[in-house]
């Protein structure tokens, strides 16, 4: 990894993108980065989701799908220490061949572009029905790719820092949330555990699908300058998503049980809208306008993530490049998002990335793994 | 610098679309405000085969905000074959724009409710614009004739049954109803909502009784006196002045008011396929009057022979479970109980029992 590049290295470097200081995070942002890229818009639909496949205790399945990111990072850290002082670019490349681990690179930056484009309309689509039901989602999507844009084309230190800043509102919604409660009914959680062990187990597969963020880790963990933390601060930030998605998808179910929230696209959306609080009489316009700060995260860092492995498969070395090819991305995902007549059409493009993320997340890794250690074993027969 | 420049000036320009939200900028001087609405079957069926068969009829109250009007609001009713059809209606009489995230009250016609109201009440669930609490009222004959009821020393009949609806429930023992409340009793496995009865009267609104619904289908009307004692059994957390009349040897011993705040516990067991369910209503309150100085019975026995009273018509005659019980024993035995909780046979074959528990906790100044 690139832990050898200490702050502050000569001027030389602080341009390129691999080493220099525009392309380093701490183990802290690193850790913000990860919440933001799972707490997006897929949070919003994940209780009707598990409700709808396994019921009432669709909660639990949450809670345990937080296993399966957890399984990502340990394979991406073991594959990172089989490597030392490598990215996820060169070590596909040396695993490979060029060509080869070109297509893999390749398969894995249109897998990221494909999720920020799915998770941008989502994102707008929301914004459009509760803030802009009028203004065309042309308009929409540049105005957010712009801010994108600028977001991330100073590098992955100012993506760090906005995750970190953006986190700090994710609280208030959180607590906000609570509210609702006057309206549960508890008998609608119960009994707990009737849908089955393997049910349970089912609906764990579709709920990791909302974990999809350590696939990011490929990227980000070479960044890190302390990278002895890296995997203690991916796991604690796993931990921290699976207490927030379970904490909304039972206060979910716990108001709308398990057959009324089938009827509804975004149930946490609703929870600000069925209770009223005196002075801020419209919860859910103050929970969307803190909901799009917290939820623009995602976009920006896989746009980050799509524009870094673009440059690296290209070989662009400048950071100023790197602005350039975020044009070049934000242009195709822009057209990307257009396309779909309506939201419908981009559940079922994210039920297809779900799959992906099994692909990027798990399988890349594992596939990098046992493949270094044919290589090892072959090298060493070899003597 | 130049580039910089562009860039920046590019993000100015995107920024200046979205927040000012040139596209959905709209004059409030050039909108219609709905407060409240009423929903009935239409009087004029008009003809199927050309298209112009009305089904529902909608009336709305809006406020006028303009100086030197006469009326405080407009009521005008549409009738069309959709809820939304109605609005089109609107727009060829007045040339304002209806804005409904200001809805608060929402009346249902008897003969509407009867057919089921889920489909009246979807469009309001739809709408990003209106807010879930929207409180919900059923009308004693049509919600039209409660709108068109002229409400003297108040600022309008939306406003006046709004408020109405919102106090029943600290005024009157009457649950205070809301669409995401009737929405969820009406798609729920378990449970069935009820909703406040509002007849219209001389120059006022007034609540009459408590509306049964199976799902969201009416089934059944309540007295008042019989709306509160549903309530206790429901477990609506309500407050109100409760009389009451103490007898021994054939003589009133004690009478007088408590204001009291109710509360219930609800236990489930089961033998065999008998389901065994024990309320205990708990009311909680001070002592407003009396007639002597006699000590108070804890017991509540007139509320439970009340309460006894009213689970055998529950178990006859209305057939369904108002009283919000059934959920206690799904919470037990979900997946085996999905398919026949909603059967009548359910609530019938139910072994129900009460228990009133009667706490005074204050008796004001006198002994």
């Amino acid at each position: 990894m690139s832990s050898n590049v200490q702050t502050g290295k000569s001027k030389d470097n602080s341009a390129d993108i691999k080493n220099g200081i525009r392309f380093q995070i701490t183990a802290r942002q690193y850790l913000f980065i990860l919440i933001g890229s799972a707490t997006g818009s897929g949070i919003l639909s994940l209780p009707r989701m598990v409700n709808k496949e396994i019921g009432h205790d669709g909660w639990i399945s949450v809670f345990l799908g937080g296993i399966v990111p957890v399984v990502s990072l340990l394979l991406i850290a073991a594959m990172f220490g089989r490597f030392p002082g490598m990215d996820f670019f060169e070590i596909a490349e040396k695993m490979f061949g060029k060509l080869i681990g070109k297509i893999f690179l390749i398969i894995y930056t249109v897998y990221i572009i494909f999720v920020v484009a799915a998770s941008l309309r989502i994102f707008v689509e929301i914004t459009g029905i509760y803030i802009l039901p009028r203004t065309p989602i042309q308009a929409v999507i540049i105005s957010f790719l712009a801010l994108i844009i600028y977001s991330i084309k100073n590098g992955s230190r100012l993506v760090g820092r906005f995750n970190e800043l953006a986190f700090y509102v994710l609280p208030a919604i959180l607590l906000l949330m609570l509210v609702s409660l006057s309206t549960a009914d508890f008998t609608n959680i119960m009994p707990i555990g009737e849908a089955g062990i393997l049910k349970i187990l089912q609906g764990t597969m579709i709920s990791a699908y909302s974990y999809a963020s350590t696939e990011q880790a490929l990227v980000y963990a070479p960044m890190v300058k302390n990278t002895k933390k890296v995997l203690g601060y991916g796991i604690i930030a796993m931990a921290i998503v699976a207490f927030m998605y379970t904490y909304v998808t039972v206060i979910c179910t716990l108001v709308f049980g398990e057959n009324a929230i089938q009827t509804i696209i975004w149930p946490p959306i609703l929870l600000y809208k069925i209770v009223t609080i005196p002075v801020l009489e419209r919860l859910d316009i103050f929970f969307v306008i803190l909901w799009i700060t917290v939820a623009v995260r995602p976009s920006i860092n896989y746009l980050f993530v799509a524009a870094y492995s673009a440059s690296r498969i290209i070989k662009i070395k400048k950071h100023e490049h790197v602005a350039f090819i975020c044009v070049l991305v934000a242009v195709l995902i822009f057209l990307l998002d257009i396309i779909p007549r309506n939201v419908e059409q981009f559940f079922e493009l994210a039920d297809i990335l779900g799959y992906g993320y099994y692909v990027a997340g798990i399988i890349f890794p594992l596939m990098f793994i046992i493949a270094s250690l044919f290589i090892r074993n072959r090298r060493s027969e070899n003597g | 610098m130049v580039k910089r420049k562009l860039v920046l000036g590019f993000l100015c320009f995107c920024y200046l679309i979205f927040i000012s939200s040139c596209w959905d900028s709209r004059d409030i001087e050039d909108l219609t405000i709905a407060i409240a609405a009423g929903y009935d079957t239409a009087k004029q069926s008009g003809s199927h085969y050309d298209d112009k068969e009305n089904k529902v009829a909608v009336t709305g109250v809006f406020p006028l905000f303009e100086e030197e009007v006469v009326s405080s609001a407009t009521v005008a009713t549409n009738e069309a074959k959709t809820i939304a059809a109605t609005r089109v209606k609107r727009a060829y009489k007045t040339p304002r724009k209806l804005l409904l995230g200001m809805l608060q009250a929402a009346v249902y016609g008897d003969e509407l409710a009867r057919k089921g109201l889920y489909g009246s009440i979807e469009i309001l669930l739809r709408d990003p614009q209106v807010k879930h609490d929207v409180l919900m009222a059923l009308a004693y004959d049509r919600a039209e004739d409660v709108f068109k009821t002229k409400i003297n020393n108040y600022s309008n009949v939306g406003n006046y049954v709004f408020d109405l609806l919102k106090n029943s429930r600290t005024n009157a023992f009457i649950p205070t109803v809301t669409i995401h409340a009737f929405a969820m009793g009406a798609l729920s496995d378990c449970k069935n909502p009820v909703l406040p009865i509002i007849k219209p009267g001389i120059n006022s609104i007034e609540i009459v009784g408590l509306g049964i619904f199976r799902g969201d289908r009416l089934i059944a009307r309540a007295s008042t006196d019989e709306a509160r004692i549903i309530s206790f059994l429901r477990g609506e957390k309500m407050e109100g002045y409760l009389p009451f009349v103490i007898e021994k040897e054939g003589k009133i011993f004690n009478e007088g008011s408590v204001y009291v705040k109710n509360s219930r516990k609800v236990e489930v067991c089961r033998k065999g396929n008998i389901y065994n369910f024990n309320i205990t209503v708990k009311l909680k309150g001070d002592v407003v009057e009396q007639s002597s100085q006699r000590p108070l019975s804890e017991k509540g026995e007139d509320i439970k022979m009340q309460c006894e009273s009213m689970i055998t018509k529950i178990k006859t005659e209305y057939k369904v479970d108002c009283i919000d019980i059934s959920r206690f024993a799904m919470a037990k035995w979900r997946k085996e109980l999905k398919k026949i909780i909603n059967d009548e046979d359910f609530i019938r074959q139910a072994n129900i029992n009460v228990d009133v528990d009667v706490v005074i906790s204050r008796k004001g100044e006198m002994q």
